[in-house]
């Protein structure tokens, strides 16, 4: 059985009513995207796993203070940003294993995949987020603005470059 | 006039309907143009062939299950703790309690006291003592021997700390870097394989 999506809005409503278990259901609508961009952007699943649980602790505890109920998934994006972000740091300081791209693209289909995941890797993470968000999560570009706090015109110059170095790496 | 920044709205169509229309007869006309879309969108779509990955686990939120505040109590207090709490308990068990203070010595008897025997007549007995219990007498006596044992304890690890010098430390920090580091690549790696091996079973699937 395939469930119908629900308004993010009247979920919301019914949680602030008293019916708190129906955060689950918003938590069901958005784990995945919100689950892949954490795995695209940190890059190990078992931890992904966690900072995504973490990324909906946030807007549960806070719920009431939301203001816009219609508009729910940027303020999801822009807790993950900000978690992943912090882990990011915290990783920087520690040490650094760069990854190798592969810069000659295979014929066949998986090893192509491999590569083209291996290049978005070598990506710096404001661009990376960027190509996320724009092709994965198909979010506008002043969403992605709000998301990392910078003007639309960086947004698009980080997109760019992205997908520039993608290119060099793939050809 | 060519799309230069204009390109990305262009591909994910963000621009008004009148810009789109007129991007579009100009992409058609401009050799140069067209070569750098088509090039956009081959980035775009060899991207968007990686495939979402499904979660491990489901997230839940329980609304019941509030995190209850922690109770930190630290560890060298455990010992104090509990020894004040074993006082207790056996006040509680023994049951009346008899202290009494002489010549600057602390007596403290449990349980009931015989029943003074009956002098006989014409001897001189000795009258039988009781005092109240002083019950800050023994909170105080307690909490000097709380003070001794947290003394001791300070010292001990004073001690313990000065033994250890810079080099050691640093030695030990360095073990701890690298176990770190070298966890970490090994998950690296795992997700790497598992990575792998799932993009090469759907290929060999189709």
């Amino acid at each position: 059985m395939k469930l119908e999506r629900v308004a993010d809005g009247s979920i919301i409503e019914r949680v602030l009513h008293g019916d708190a278990n129906s955060f689950n259901l918003l938590v069901w609508q958005w784990e995945k995207p919100i689950y892949n961009y954490i795995v695209r952007l940190i890059g190990y699943r078992d931890e992904a796993m966690d900072l995504c649980q973490h990324t909906f602790m946030t807007p549960f505890r806070e719920l009431g203070t939301l203001k816009d109920r219609d508009h729910f998934s940027p303020c999801l994006y822009r807790i993950a940003h900000n978690t992943c972000f912090s882990r990011l740091r915290k990783e920087k300081g520690k040490y650094h294993v760069p990854i190798e791209p592969e810069t000659k693209s295979t014929t066949t289909s998986p090893e192509k995949r491999l590569a083209v995941e291996k290049a978005l890797k070598t990506l710096p993470e404001d661009q990376r987020e960027v190509v996320i968000l724009k092709v994965f999560n198909d979010l506008k570009f002043e969403e992605i603005a709000a998301i990392q706090g910078a003007p639309v015109s960086t947004v698009k110059s980080r997109l760019y470059m992205g997908f520039e170095k993608l290119r060099s790496i793939l050809e | 006039m060519h799309l230069n920044e204009k390109l990305a709205e262009y591909v994910y169509e963000e621009l008004s309907a009148a810009e789109i229309a007129e991007a579009r007869r100009h992409v058609a006309a401009c050799a140069e143009c067209k070569a750098r879309v088509e090039e956009f969108e081959r980035i775009h779509h060899a991207l968007k062939a990686m495939p979402d990955v499904d979660l491990p686990r489901r997230v839940v939120i329980a609304p019941a299950a509030q995190a209850r505040p922690r109770v930190f109590v630290p560890l060298r207090w455990l010992a104090p703790i509990g020894a004040a709490a074993a006082l207790v308990l056996m006040l509680a068990v023994v049951g009346p309690i008899h202290a009494e203070w002489r010549d600057s010595q602390l007596t403290i008897a449990f349980g009931k006291l015989p029943a003074p025997l009956s002098p006989a007549a014409g001897a001189v007995s000795p009258a039988l003592v009781t005092q109240p219990i002083d019950y800050q007498r023994i909170a105080d006596t307690v909490r000097a021997q709380q003070q001794v044992w947290l003394a001791q304890e300070v010292a001990r690890l004073e001690t313990k700390l000065a033994a250890v010098n810079g080099k050691e430390l640093n030695h030990v920090r360095s073990q701890l870097d690298f176990l770190e580091k070298w966890q970490q690549e090994t998950w690296r790696g795992k997700e790497e394989i598992t990575s792998s091996i799932q993009l090469l079973a759907r290929a060999s699937e189709k």
